[in-house]
């Protein structure tokens, strides 16, 4: 700067400081600020979307019957025929396993969506009348004390292999939960000066219940909702796996896995595939959970 | 207010022999029990288009007063008249009629408001609950009331975390007036603002005492901010009233040893002014096992033998000025 620059700019120059130290910001989108803050649910939202896409349109991935027996084409190793290889009566692996996909998301929503409406009943009631609560959760108390998987067996002891009774099962081991939930923000709710403000506004009950209530549990609900739902895909597999799960007859990735035990040693892509495709599943799906838990914490980003 | 008018009308807000009694379970199957007297015998009566100011420290029952009132909880015994009518023995379908008349503004503005609702349903629920209107007529109404408590009409449509503490409780205060209740139970409410969002509130709910004529409960420890606002003054300690008279008697010549160590503890905005303020000694006794006699005994400076044996009934020991205490009148 050759001449003393006049006051003014002088002043200017204290509340803008040069372009140099503070380069200007790329202007981003909402859609890339919202991938680069939540990486999570980008990530798990993607896998699940591909993993449901695997699931519909597997007869147009694949050709090939997933029950179809070949005896001449037993044990076959990866190759471009048979991608994943065959099993021990000829099945092509690479069809089991993207049939297979079918019964883990069929068996992981269908529990979350049950179990979430259930113990979402349970926990109003429980939360809202108060001499109803002491019986109804020391019932849920009882349930939560069976582990999951032993309760799931015994279930399906009485009931008889299905993906029906399947679901049904891993259902009710997990209804406990989700009424515990729904009951401790039920409670904290009712204490809200807003709930107050509304009874002494005149608002009946059950409309208390549908406006100031239930919109506040549902997004601890969506969350525990996420970690039911890749809950029960591990425990089906569990299921399967010691044969009190989904019957031999579907392919799940439980019953590759158990199939598969026996020759583990030496073909041990048959149970590793359809691992790494549980596992792969489970993960997006905790994923989602961990993000959406952020997005819907009001303490988050609004900050109030 | 002049004391030959207030004898005339009825009083819109009345409270005889109130009392609320909490069960503490002891022991590991919860029979013993000791009750927490956290309200034990209150009596007052409010005017229409009168504020009553009732103060005390933390803890000594004046929030538990308001939700009594409003039967948001039970009280143990004692009754309660609204606009002379009993409303404490009313059932819960019974009540909520009688809730169009009594409306409450409670202290938080932050806790006070659903954050997943906009605020025009926000003030408009009392008025969906009560008078089946047209939508437009309700958003109209809501319209109306935004702006008399100094709300935009553009902001109809905001959620609460969109609006300042000071605006919160503005909407609450809207929400209060849509069923234009005779009562409106305040408690605390300002005390969770900065000081100068404070004397706004204050000067609003002042004005719009002065448009619709409602009486305003008006629970509060800030003795500066109630000298402000109330007609008369409510000293509770410890679940009772101890000094109950006209604002200007009160502040002036605090009968009461306990309003007079309040009193003196207000910070006075001059400092050439000596205070000479009164230290309490001890902490606040435990309501689970009140002193007994006078409850302010162990505490106050003047107690006599006959204060620990002896609890002291409200007296007149002036026109319209009453004071629980041996020693005076």
């Amino acid at each position: 700067m050759n001449a003393m620059p006049p006051p003014s700019d002088m002043r200017r120059s204290i509340f803008e400081p040069p372009a140099a130290v503070y380069p200007p910001r790329k202007p981003r989108g909402p859609a890339l600020r919202f991938v680069l803050n939540h990486p999570n649910v980008v990530i798990g939202a993607t896998l699940l979307v591909l993993l449901v896409a695997i699931a519909i349109f597997a007869p147009l991935l694949t050709p090939v019957d997933p029950t179809a027996i070949a005896p001449a084409k037993r044990n076959r190793p990866p190759s471009a025929e048979y991608w994943f290889g065959t099993d021990q009566v000829g099945r092509d692996l690479y069809a089991r396993v993207l049939y297979g996909t079918r019964i883990s998301l069929l068996v992981g929503f269908s529990v979350a969506i049950i179990a979430s409406v259930i113990g979402l009943a349970i926990g109003l009631f429980s939360g809202f009348l108060r001499f109803a609560d002491a019986i109804v959760m020391r019932i849920m108390d009882g349930l939560m004390s069976i582990p999951p998987i032993l309760l799931a067996i015994a279930m399906m002891a009485f009931s008889g292999a299905s993906v029906r009774n399947v679901i049904v099962a891993i259902a009710v081991a997990e209804v406990p939960r989700v009424a515990r939930l729904v009951r401790g923000v039920v409670l904290t709710l009712r204490e809200q000066p807003y709930v107050d403000a509304a009874i002494a506004s005149g608002t009946r009950t059950p409309m208390i219940i549908w406006r100031h209530i239930l919109p506040n549990t549902m997004a601890p609900m969506t969350v525990q909702a996420t970690y039911i739902c890749a809950s029960a895909m591990i425990v089906e597999a569990i299921l399967s796996f010691i044969g009190a799960g989904t019957p031999p007859t579907i392919p799940s990735w439980g019953n590759i896995m158990a199939e598969g035990r026996a020759i583990w040693e030496v073909k041990p892509y048959i149970v590793l595939i359809p691992a790494v495709f549980l596992s792969v599943t489970v993960l997006a799906v905790n994923l989602l959970g961990d993000g959406l838990r952020d997005i819907l914490d009001p303490r988050g980003a609004k900050g109030h | 207010m002049n004391d030959m008018t207030v004898a005339a009308k009825t009083p819109v807000l009345a409270v005889r022999n109130l009392k609320k009694h909490f069960a503490i379970p002891k022991g590991i199957f919860g029979l013993a029990s000791a009750p927490v007297k956290a309200v034990d015998g209150l009596a007052f009566s409010i005017q229409p288009g009168e504020t009553l100011g009732l103060v005390g420290e933390s803890g000594c029952g004046k929030s538990t007063v308001g939700k009594l009132i409003l039967r948001l909880i039970e009280p143990t015994d004692g009754e309660i008249e609204l606009a002379g009518k009993r409303i404490d023995t009313l059932s819960r379908s019974a009540m909520r009629a009688e809730r169009r008349g009594l409306q409450v503004v409670f202290q938080d503005p932050y806790a006070s408001l659903n954050p997943r609702m906009r605020a025009v349903d926000i003030v408009a629920e009392p008025l969906r609950n009560f008078e089946p209107q047209s939508k437009a007529e309700i958003e109209a109404r809501v319209a109306w009331l935004f702006g008399k408590v100094g709300l935009r009409a553009d902001q109809l449509s905001r959620y609460p975390h969109e609006f300042s503490g000071g605006q919160r409780q503005r909407l609450v205060i809207a929400r209060a007036l849509a069923l234009n209740p005779k009562v409106i139970v305040c408690d605390e409410p300002v005390s969770a603002l900065d000081v100068s969002v404070q004397a706004q509130v204050i000067n609003l709910l002042i004005d719009l005492q002065h448009e619709f004529g409602m009486s305003y409960l008006f629970i509060a420890h800030d003795l500066a901010v109630v000298q402000h606002i109330s007609h008369r003054v409510a000293v509770m300690y410890l679940g009772r009233i101890v000094e109950i008279a006209d604002k200007k008697a009160l502040y002036a010549s605090p009968q009461h040893p306990y309003t007079e160590a309040l009193l003196s503890a207000v910070p006075v905005p001059d400092p050439t002014a000596k205070s000479k303020r009164i230290i309490l000694q001890g902490d606040v006794p435990s309501p689970i096992k009140p002193p007994p006699g006078c409850h302010f005994h162990t505490r106050c400076p003047y107690a006599e033998a006959r204060c620990k044996i002896d609890t002291p009934a409200l007296r007149e020991v002036r026109p319209g000025h009453f004071a629980a205490c041996h020693l005076r009148g």
